[in-house]
């Protein structure tokens, strides 16, 4: 199934700053499978993950408008036509 | 009721919304958490556009490294109070308008009796347990948030109207932990110039906020994003999780 991600801000400069529509596994997929695609290096790693196998908490990552935390967290699972926006923490003033 | 030096100050901006659009504005009160980066850019806009009373809170004392981006304080006001720098600079820029200032840290504890009677917030902080707390009362006193953050030449804005829009921890459950991020002059000029433009239209009753939107600016590629948002049901400050 086909769903659309797109990085915010800082993480562009890591994934790159257009909206990407990737294939992913249907009946199943869920928001830390999508980020272990993504992550198909060690510098994209590095932002994305605290250790090995946990995204840090307290990333936005947002799917059709709702943040994770609000959903299944990081074991949301995945639908056709999802919209992923994936924003680091901004936080100065 | 405007004077006719007040009619003149004003004249380029009254030709857009009249001059009782402007009397809206001077009768506008408008509590800013923050005399820094953003607080610096948001105060200096509302403050020229006729915003007749302002509360400033902050506790700080000018610093040498703060002066990249903080430009209400100068080199000479190392070592003030912030927020008697930045009274200073608002009251000579408009001596018409009200400037409140309270050396204080907004905390949970505090904030509800610092804001007041003061019809909006605007969030000019540099952690997330102070938007946090913010947030609250503004919830409980059922006014508008406008929130903006900033890091290197990204920043991000969003104005929030207790009731009707996702909250801020409807979009921002968790806090990010504490850091001192990298931070450039134009980064808050931009945003606190975008919150304050908020700040105006809402008072003016005008054009289309940020409602349910996250806009990210992106200074490095001069581009914005918007972040499309929603309330959250279960949000433990505004939805069923509410205590």
């Amino acid at each position: 199934m086909r769903i659309k991600v797109k990085f915010l801000a800082t993480f562009k400069e890591v994934f790159g700053g257009e909206e990407k529509e990737i294939e992913v596994a249907a009946g199943g997929s869920n928001i830390l499978d999508l980020l272990n695609l993504l992550c198909d290096s060690p510098q994209r790693r590095q932002r994305i993950f605290e250790h090995s196998d946990k995204p840090r908490t307290y990333l936005q990552i947002f799917k059709n408008r709702r943040p994770i935390q609000s959903l299944d967290g990081i074991h949301t699972k995945l639908e056709e036509g999802d919209v992923i926006v994936v924003v680091p923490p901004v936080f100065g003033g | 009721m405007l004077t006719k030096a007040e009619v003149e100050r004003y004249r380029r901006q009254i030709s857009i919304f009249g001059e009782e659009g402007q009397g809206e504005l001077k009768k506008a009160k408008v509590f800013i958490a923050g005399a820094g980066g953003l607080g610096s850019s948001i105060s200096t806009y509302l403050t020229v556009a006729g915003v007749g009373r302002l509360r400033m809170v902050d506790y700080d004392i000018v610093a040498l490294g703060n002066l990249n981006r903080q430009i209400l304080h100068w080199d000479s006001d190392i070592g003030k109070k912030k927020l008697e720098s930045a009274e200073e600079k608002l009251r000579r820029m408009n001596p018409n308008i009200e400037v409140e200032i309270i050396s204080e840290t907004i905390d949970k504890s505090s904030v509800d009796e610092l804001v007041g009677d003061f019809d909006m917030i605007v969030d000019a902080m540099d952690n997330f347990d102070a938007r946090y707390a913010l947030n609250k009362t503004a919830l409980t006193k059922k006014i508008p948030l406008f929130h903006g953050a900033v890091h290197g030449f990204y920043g991000q804005a969003t104005t929030i109207i207790p009731g009707k829009t996702a909250c801020l921890r409807c979009i921002f459950p968790e806090a990010p932990p504490p850091a001192v991020p990298p931070v450039i002059g134009v980064t808050t000029g931009i945003i606190g110039c975008i919150q304050a433009t908020e700040v105006i239209k809402y008072v003016l009753g005008i054009g289309r906020l940020l409602e349910n939107r996250l806009l990210v600016w992106d200074g490095l590629n001069s581009q914005i994003d918007e972040v499309a948002l929603t309330k959250n049901p279960g949000c433990e400050d505004c939805g069923r999780g509410a205590r």
